[in-house]
């Protein structure tokens, strides 16, 4: 057994070995009691992750002596806290700041301004913008990545033994045949097989790739993985499964997932609280249900009405946002969204709204007419137009792979 | 059932009015690696006026089933069997007229129309089709845009080639199409560059170069799929008042689910390079018969599905395009898998009993007529 199988068997958390079934009925992982429940709403935990402030400006340089005229301001003063063991998503349209902000966070930008801290189990707190390198040296394993596009994010000349165990050689955990142990662990974990350890990643379809990105990410035991897109790229019939393999690990091992994605039926799915994201900026935050049943903020409600529902006989009237996302670089004054919003009034185009609370259930949206706007949230297709499951069986979701 | 017979010996029995009508189309690519069967005899009719949907995932072979009709398959792909029916208009002249000036008769059909599959792809009677009377419009609107041409002249260049000769008439037509797709001040876009546009309009000022020549038939190939939601209803909405202003028949290949739902009228669903199933949309959604659509459907995540139940899977992935899966296609996956047959047997496309016609490719629906089919068809190998 690994260093950190025991820990968690001291911690009466299920090790990964008492089964691999990654399917809904196979695994042995209950939501843990111990840990508090997995339910909606869980403002009142302990945060993990406290986002303040947070800016990331590209500069744009031009003239001859290349000096900078301007910045794209991608992430421009973004506030999120994330609670231990929630899934808190990020959605929005490309070039919103999703993914920077998710890149940001773990330094893989550098910031430009703000703070991050993250609550690391050993060190406490830690602000993660100030870090030194020895410090982030001690809080990268805590905090992973799981990258959008499969085909992209492995290195297609190691093999995936290799692509997996290189954290843990970096970080010095385990080696020998005890890396090699490990790797199999992981790989079962992620519903792939330990003979797959010596393939290369070409040899392996997107759906399976992505169960590799997924087993490298959590192979040092992370407390927050920041899932960028992790299903975006895949096939219907695939992403299902990645989509229940990330479920099934996170109530396995108490992870925090922040996940970042354009997709709202998989959003609405997987999180807990949901941030939505408008040129840089969080405009409305929430428990998933309230804020996709009673949208606060006018973008948010033309985001759900915009999303195609798998019902013809509900066939929405599309009544499209008009114009276009406003460059970063040159965002309009006051509310960046008044050049869209349907509700636009004088004091929109003059005045920035603040992110601000609405009720007392942890709800913020940054409209100057939250309360008095009556926003729709989203249409929810007609349970008929789901066929029924009586002749499905439940089967582990498991990719086979053939061992030809 | 004689219906079956017909279906397959006898185009359009079921679809008078079909634009285009494909007949067990086959497309084979031979690879230094192996041959993949692309396309492995699909059938399918584009009734006009209306939108049908295409739907499958990666590998299934619907976008090589849109480049077959515009005999724009790369190389070293090739069709090898079957055949693409074009009706231009319900008037028989209509494929005469483009067939007499080019001398391709071979090409004619019974029901005088042309038969593209015979067609060579650089024949001027497949270069007068493609782009005027079949335009096509793809996923990435800034790889098929020319990047170093504006918008403008780039839609120019299409009228020029097609209709007129005159070039201001062309340059004014080209700005009128760009305000027929809804941009907001036209005459400026069409002297940008592709670049200096959004990824939305950029697509639309694709659909306008499409629409440019007034074709009959609109291929759409998953023209959604890089676009963010408020982008695609935009472009969705486009489509639905194409189809009702102008009656614009549309073949919109895609793989969501909520897209086909929103603007299909029929549907077909591929699966490695089969069709196997197709019918109206109510009924794709509401009775869908194959296993593989009603995994597919049960499988997309939905906004005010039940919360945090998991989500049912298709076990295993698509095969890879070398592989050849003897019998039904799709048995490797099939939760209704039935031993001894599904493995062996390729399935015929039986016409399910209802009141619209609904057609699926499954040894679960096809006990008596799969005897009567396959005494008639031969069996598929």
């Amino acid at each position: 057994m690994t260093d950190t199988m025991a820990r968690r068997a001291a911690d009466g958390q299920p090790t990964p070995d008492s089964g691999n079934g990654a399917g809904p009925e196979g695994s042995p992982a209950q939501r843990d009691s111990s840990d508090g429940s997995f339910g909606r709403g869980a403002d009142d935990r302990e945060p993990i992750l406290e986002v303040r402030g947070l800016q990331k400006h590209f500069p744009i340089k031009g003239g001859i002596l290349r000096r900078q005229i301007g910045a794209v301001k991608a992430v421009d003063g973004v506030d999120l806290t994330v609670h231990r063991g929630e899934t808190l998503a990020i959605v929005g349209e490309s070039g919103c700041g999703k993914s920077t902000t998710g890149r940001t966070i773990l330094r893989l930008e550098e910031p430009t301004g703000g703070e991050v801290v993250f609550h690391h189990p050993e060190l406490g707190a830690v602000d993660v913008v100030n870090a030194d390198r020895r410090t982030m040296h001690e809080l990268r394993p805590r905090m992973q990545i799981i990258f959008q596009d499969p085909f992209a994010s492995l290195d297609s000349r190691m093999t995936v033994g290799r692509v997996i165990s290189e954290p843990l050689v970096i970080n010095k955990v385990v080696q020998g045949q005890a890396l090699r142990d490990r790797v199999a662990e992981l790989l079962t974990m992620v519903g792939l097989r330990p003979e797959h350890a010596s393939r290369y990643p070409h040899a392996f379809s997107g759906g399976q790739r992505q169960r590799i990105g997924i087993a490298r990410a959590i192979a040092l035991d992370p407390d927050l993985i920041i899932c960028d897109e992790p299903v975006s790229a895949l096939d219907v019939s695939v992403q299902a499964q990645v989509i229940n393999l990330l479920e099934d690990l996170q109530r396995r091992f108490g992870l925090t997932y922040v996940f970042i994605s354009h997709d709202l039926s998989v959003v609405e799915h997987i999180a807990n609280r949901v941030a939505v994201m408008y040129v840089g900026r969080v405009v409305e935050i929430g428990s998933t249900k309230e804020l996709f049943y009673n949208p606060q903020h006018p973008y948010t409600e033309a985001l759900l009405k915009a999303v195609p529902q798998p019902d013809p006989r509900n066939r929405m009237e599309i009544v499209p946002l008009t114009g276009d996302v406003p460059s970063p670089a040159n965002p309009p004054s006051g509310c960046y969204f008044h050049t869209r919003c349907p509700y636009a009034q004088a004091v929109c185009s003059e005045e920035t709204p603040p992110l601000r609370p609405i009720g007392d259930s942890g709800r913020m949206a940054a409209c100057h007419f939250s309360e008095k706007l009556d926003l729709k949230g989203a249409v929810v297709a007609s349970r008929e137009a789901v066929p029924a499951s009586a002749t499905a069986t439940t089967e582990p979701d498991a990719e086979r792979v053939e061992t030809s | 059932m004689t219906d079956m017979k017909q279906d397959i010996i006898e185009p359009l029995s079921d679809n008078a009015d079909a634009i285009v009508s494909v007949r067990d189309l086959r497309v084979e690519f031979q690879t230094p690696v192996g041959l993949v069967r692309a396309l492995n005899g699909v059938s399918f009719d584009v009734p006009r006026g209306k939108v049908i949907g295409i739907v499958g995932e990666s590998g299934c072979g619907k976008s090589v089933t849109a480049r077959a009709i515009m005999q724009i398959i790369e190389r070293p792909g090739k069709i090898t069997e079957g055949s693409i029916e074009f009706n231009r208009q319900s008037e028989e002249e209509a494929a005469a007229e483009i067939l007499s000036d080019t001398g391709d008769t071979q090409a004619a059909t019974r029901s005088g129309g042309i038969d593209i599959a015979r067609l060579d792809p650089n024949s001027p009677t497949m270069r007068k089709i493609r782009g005027a009377e079949i335009a096509m419009i793809f996923q990435e609107p800034m790889t098929s845009l020319n990047p170093v041409y504006t918008v403008g002249s780039q839609i120019q260049e299409a009228i020029l080639l097609h209709q007129t000769d005159d070039k201001n008439q062309a340059w004014d037509q080209s700005v009128d199409m760009l305000r027929q797709v809804g941009m907001p001040n036209p005459e400026r876009i069409a002297k940008s560059y592709p670049h200096e546009l959004s990824g939305g309009m950029r697509q639309r000022a694709m659909i306008a170069m499409a629409l440019s020549c007034h074709p009959s038939l609109l291929i759409a190939d998953e023209p959604t799929t890089a676009l963010d939601v408020t982008t695609e209803a935009q472009i969705l909405a486009l489509m639905r008042q194409l189809k009702s202003d102008i009656g614009m028949s549309i073949m919109f290949i895609t793989h969501s689910m909520g897209v086909v739902a929103q603007l299909c009228d029929e549907v077909i669903v591929m699966y490695l390079g089969r069709v196997v199933e197709r019918a109206s949309v109510d009924e794709i959604f509401y009775n869908p018969k194959h296993p593989y659509t009603r995994s597919l459907l049960r499988s997309i995540p939905r906004i005010g599905a039940e919360e945090h139940a998991p989500l049912e899977v298709i076990k295993g992935s698509i095969p890879d395009p070398y592989q050849k899966v003897p019998g039904c296609t799709f048995h490797p996956r099939c939760p209704d898998y039935m031993e001894g047959i599904c493995e062996t047997v390729v399935p015929v496309e039986t016409v399910l009993a209802g009141p619209t016609r609904h057609t699926v490719r499954c040894h679960l629906y096809n006990e008596a007529d799969a005897v009567a089919a396959a005494a008639t068809v031969g069996s598929e190998a």
